[in-house]
């Protein structure tokens, strides 16, 4: 089994009498593309401040590649690459001399140097742009220009928080792809976000926190099979009978039904041929129905299972 | 650390903001002083114009021989009035067709006509007061001393100086170069808003640019070595095109110091640009607020040195010496005087070191302040 890269064990931070983070742990093995899922203010990125000794905390122990983190680890953080939430470059520097500043806070050696900041520019396509000022570059330019700040020096450890904010799809699908590639040359990847889309598309292991917690913790199979829905069915209903709504909540798989606005809404635990059922069920009680949809859980459904709430509230 | 000096170097020179008020802002003010009071350096009064007058003699007496005798001197000696003696019918006319700037009508005594106010109608009615003014004094001691009369309109008649301009140092400076001294100490002090950008860079909790830099393998010391080197740099390439400016655009002679001058102005950078990383390493407070407390900070310096009330220093001297000792911005212009007009070298080095002393503390208070420091809030 991999060895542990970040083990955080009961970490208490406090901003006055509000608890950012409350008794989080953390356990990231190397070579993992570990997703930290939880709506805005649930303390995602409060937990990297602390992880990277940038943010005091009141309780708790960090340690990064086994060994404890302090802001003069400089031996742990020569490894480490980190993507902030805000873009944080020069504005008076092109994006060239913005990696090569960046990357040579890590790396003296020049020539070295040199070949990593024309990877860099590579890895995120900014080829074309490498003589622009930040200010001349897209919103999307500007997040791969963070990223390449970030990662020049190739780190074995990655931190990107809610690096796809305010990004253009394509732009988004470049980033995705980037990370991916990174991880695939050895890069271990924590990324923090509240788009369940992405943490599904790209992360080995999910933790979905809020409110400064561990929720749950797993692959995305593994945190789907922590909650009860196995099946969600949507069902186009013009009218149906209070009667007839009591009824499909007695089918067999069925534990929850609602209809509003002409939609009927079904969770079902996971089992085969529940679909088949409620088609059944409907044609024999002759009610119409237009168009229908089955949908598998996602994360937002095992967010809103343990919390009551959408991921995105 | 050099591509990181330069670098710095790059990105603070090119910041559109700090090199408006610290280049050119200065540069403006110091040709609108040129443009003020510039000319007055030469000690040349030709170049003012004369004031065209016109006299009307109403009747001929002795006081009104006296009082002709003193305006062709005034006219052709001082160059201060140019003369038309008229009838008071012309002369009003040519009053009113702005040829004059106002009318002498002289009898016993004189009386000024103008239409307007303005330099020239002051300089007229302060040649008339005089006038009257001295024969007030005859009058009188022609009724108390009659004996004495000769000797008084003798003394009175001598165009008589009691004061004689010296200096104590071998320096051609002019007076007018003080003015231009005030401009430099405040683009000294104008350093400190390179500091303050400096200092926030450097602190993860104001700054994503400080949080990518604080998360970097690299000690702050060396961070700020560099950044503090690259506005050090800037500002003395600053101060060394105000001064150039100056002496070669407005021929301000500033004596023979000129190098030791740079010396001062370089230590006031130095001191402006530590202040401005102290105060941004003191607070978490947002930068605007700490431009406020900078400019207030400096004003407070100003006015001790007497940049408001010019008896402010030997006021403090009098009742609290060691303020005098302390404001940074009087040690600035002090040592400036000191090597123009007295070629006094023990108070300037005093002043020096104050200043070097200064620049030790805040540095040395800013880099514990920033170093190894983790933040309650980010």
């Amino acid at each position: 089994m991999s060895q542990s890269i970040i083990r955080v064990e009961n970490l208490v931070k406090r901003y006055k009498d509000l608890i950012a983070l409350d008794h989080f742990n953390l356990d990231i093995k190397e070579g993992e593309i570990f997703g930290l899922l939880g709506p805005n203010g649930s303390g995602k990125t409060t937990a990297i401040n602390c992880i990277l000794s940038l943010l005091a905390f009141d309780k708790g122990s960090i340690e990064v590649f086994q060994k404890p983190m302090n802001p003069d680890s400089y031996d742990s953080k020569r490894d480490i690459g980190v993507i902030l939430q805000n873009v944080a470059v020069f504005e008076e520097l092109t994006v060239q001399e913005n990696i090569d500043y960046f990357c040579s806070l890590y790396i003296k050696d020049k020539k070295k140097c040199r070949d990593l900041v024309e990877e860099a520019i590579a890895f995120v396509g900014l080829e074309d742009f490498r003589k622009f000022h930040p200010r001349k570059l897209s919103g999307g330019l500007l997040r791969r220009l963070n990223i390449a700040c970030g990662i020049a020096h190739k780190p074995k450890l990655i931190f990107m928080d809610e690096p796809t904010v305010a990004v253009d799809p394509q732009s988004r699908n470049k980033i995705l792809e980037g990370i991916l590639e990174l991880n695939r040359q050895g890069a271990t990847v924590v990324y923090t976000t509240h788009y369940m889309e992405e943490a599904e598309q790209i992360c080995s292991r999910i933790l979905i926190m809020d409110q400064g917690r561990n929720l749950a913790i797993g692959t995305k199979e593994e945190l789907k099979a922590m909650i009860q829905t196995g099946e969600t069915i949507l069902i186009e209903v013009p009218a149906l009978p209070l009667e007839s709504l009591k009824e499909i909540k007695m089918i067999k798989h069925v534990f929850q039904a609602d209809y509003q606005d002409g939609q009927l809404n079904i969770h079902c635990t996971n089992g085969k041929h529940n679909l088949i059922r409620i088609m059944e069920y409907l044609s024999t009680h002759e009610i119409d129905f237009g168009r229908v949809y089955s949908e598998l859980p996602t994360l937002n459904d095992v967010f809103l299972e343990i919390t009551g709430k959408q991921l995105r509230d | 650390m050099f591509k990181h000096y330069l670098y710095s170097l790059k990105d603070f020179s090119m910041n559109k903001s700090l090199t408006f008020w610290s280049l050119l802002f200065p540069l403006l003010l110091a040709t609108m002083f040129y443009m003020s009071f510039g000319h007055l350096a030469d000690g040349n009064n030709n170049t003012l114009d004369p004031v065209k007058t016109a006299v009307v003699i109403v009747e001929e007496t002795e006081a009104t021989s006296h009082f002709q005798e003193m305006l062709s001197s005034l006219e052709d000696e001082h160059n201060i009035l140019m003369v038309t003696e008229t009838d008071f019918e012309t002369a009003k006319k040519l009053l009113q067709d702005n040829e004059v700037e106002g009318i002498l009508q002289v009898s016993d005594t004189v009386t000024l006509t103008v239409s307007k106010s303005g330099i020239n109608q002051t300089i007229l009615k302060s040649v008339t007061d005089g006038y009257l003014h001295r024969m007030a004094l005859i009058e009188k001691t022609a009724q108390t001393n009659p004996e004495k009369i000769q000797d008084i309109i003798t003394a009175l008649s001598e165009d008589v100086s009691y004061l004689k301009e010296i200096t104590f140092s071998d320096s051609s400076a002019t007076g007018t170069a003080q003015y231009f001294y005030a401009l430099i100490a405040m683009t000294c002090l104008y350093g400190s808003f390179f500091g303050l950008t400096l200092g926030t860079r450097l602190q993860a909790n104001l700054s994503a640019l400080a949080m990518r830099r604080s998360v970097a393998p690299i000690r702050k010391m060396q961070i700020f070595i560099c950044d503090f080197l690259a506005v050090f740099t800037i500002n003395a390439i600053i101060l060394l095109l105000l001064f150039a400016y100056l002496i070669f655009a407005f021929k301000i002679d500033f004596g023979n110091h000129v190098f030791l001058m740079l010396l001062t102005a370089f230590m006031g950078s130095l001191f402006g640009t530590s202040l401005g990383t102290f105060i941004a390493a003191s607070s978490t407070k947002t930068f605007d607020f700490k431009i406020g407390i900078l400019l207030g900070v400096s004003m407070v310096f100003s006015f001790l040195a007497g940049l408001m009330l010019n008896q402010m220093p030997q006021i403090i001297e009098k009742n609290v010496p060691i303020i005098n000792r302390l404001n940074p911005a009087l040690l600035i212009s002090n040592s400036f005087y000191c090597l123009t007009f007295y070629d006094n070298y023990q108070i300037y080095i005093r002043n020096m070191v104050t200043l070097a002393i200064y620049v030790v503390l805040f540095c040395t208070a800013s880099i514990l302040l920033l170093r190894r420091k983790k933040y309650a809030s980010l």
